[in-house]
């Protein structure tokens, strides 16, 4: 794996606890003295952020196909009468 | 519940059919319960639309961080009831605050407003559609790298690992580029 991806792969392991406490020392030494390292370690905590955000907009999109399903086809009728009526004043 | 059905129930989760009929049966099985209980608080259908739907999102995020889970609706119902407690009776809470606002603090993540997820999906796709759903299967729907390989094809798992970190990279430049920082989606 080129050197780059070796050190996304060692900021992962550093941002989820899993260097061993030496190699995590190091690293925090690391990043102290190289700010672009450091630049670098909040984009991928971005980059994580933005997948999740990604999955869940995904998982929303499924659970939308899901509510459409039982709201419009013919199938699901007596269902959707069913939560129409408990919202009749 | 046994051990067994849970399992089951975590492996359905895996597939996107799967996970259709799951929300399926959770919909037919508690959301009469849920509309029922947000309609005698006074809520509409929306409310409880909005409600069951974050709280599916919160069960199924429980759901694959190996969390104890139950499969029955009751847990969910539970879940629901708790947002509804929280969106409409915490004095402290103001009535403003978006559903993505509540589930980040239940999940104690960060997350866009709903009506800005469209951006963040178009700033994502940058990055390519397969990278996403790449990432998103290993990091979010926290399939092991062994089940990544298999789903995405790759020979092995360490070319699926590989194509994991170059994906990461696409989205760190990414976000790089565009000097991306929280204030731009919120």
């Amino acid at each position: 794996m080129r050197t780059s991806l070796e050190e996304i792969k060692a900021l992962e392991a550093y941002l989820q606890g899993a260097l061993s406490t030496g190699d995590s020392l190091v690293m925090s030494a690391k990043l102290q003295l190289d700010t672009v390292l450091e630049e670098k370690m909040e984009q991928q905590k971005k980059g994580y952020e933005l997948v999740r955000e990604y999955g869940r907009a995904k998982l929303r999109e499924e659970i939308m196909e899901v509510r459409h399903q039982l709201f419009s086809l013919p199938l699901h009728q007596h269902f959707k009468q069913q939560i129409i009526n408990l919202f009749k004043r | 519940m046994a051990q067994h059905l849970l399992l089951n129930m975590k492996e359905n989760l895996k597939s996107k059919s799967g996970r259709g009929q799951f929300f399926l049966r959770m919909y037919q099985e508690s959301f009469p319960d849920v509309a029922n209980f947000v309609s005698h608080r006074g809520g509409s259908l929306e409310d409880a639309q909005d409600i069951f739907q974050d709280s599916l999102i919160i069960y199924y995020e429980q759901s694959v961080a190996g969390l104890e889970v139950r499969s029955d609706g009751g847990y969910l119902f539970g879940i629901a009831r708790h947002l509804w407690f929280k969106r409409f009776r915490d004095p402290f809470n103001s009535m403003e605050k978006s559903g993505m606002e509540e589930l980040n603090e239940l999940m104690g993540t960060e997350m866009s407003a709903e009506q800005d997820s469209n951006k963040v999906l178009d700033f994502l796709m940058s990055a390519g559609q397969k990278c996403m759903d790449l990432l998103k299967s290993f990091y979010y729907d926290q399939l092991s790298m062994d089940e990544v390989a298999h789903k995405f094809e790759y020979k092995t798992t360490r070319s699926a690992t590989v194509q994991k970190y170059k994906c990461l990279e696409k989205v760190r430049d990414q976000v790089k580029q565009k000097s991306l920082s929280y204030e731009d989606f919120a």
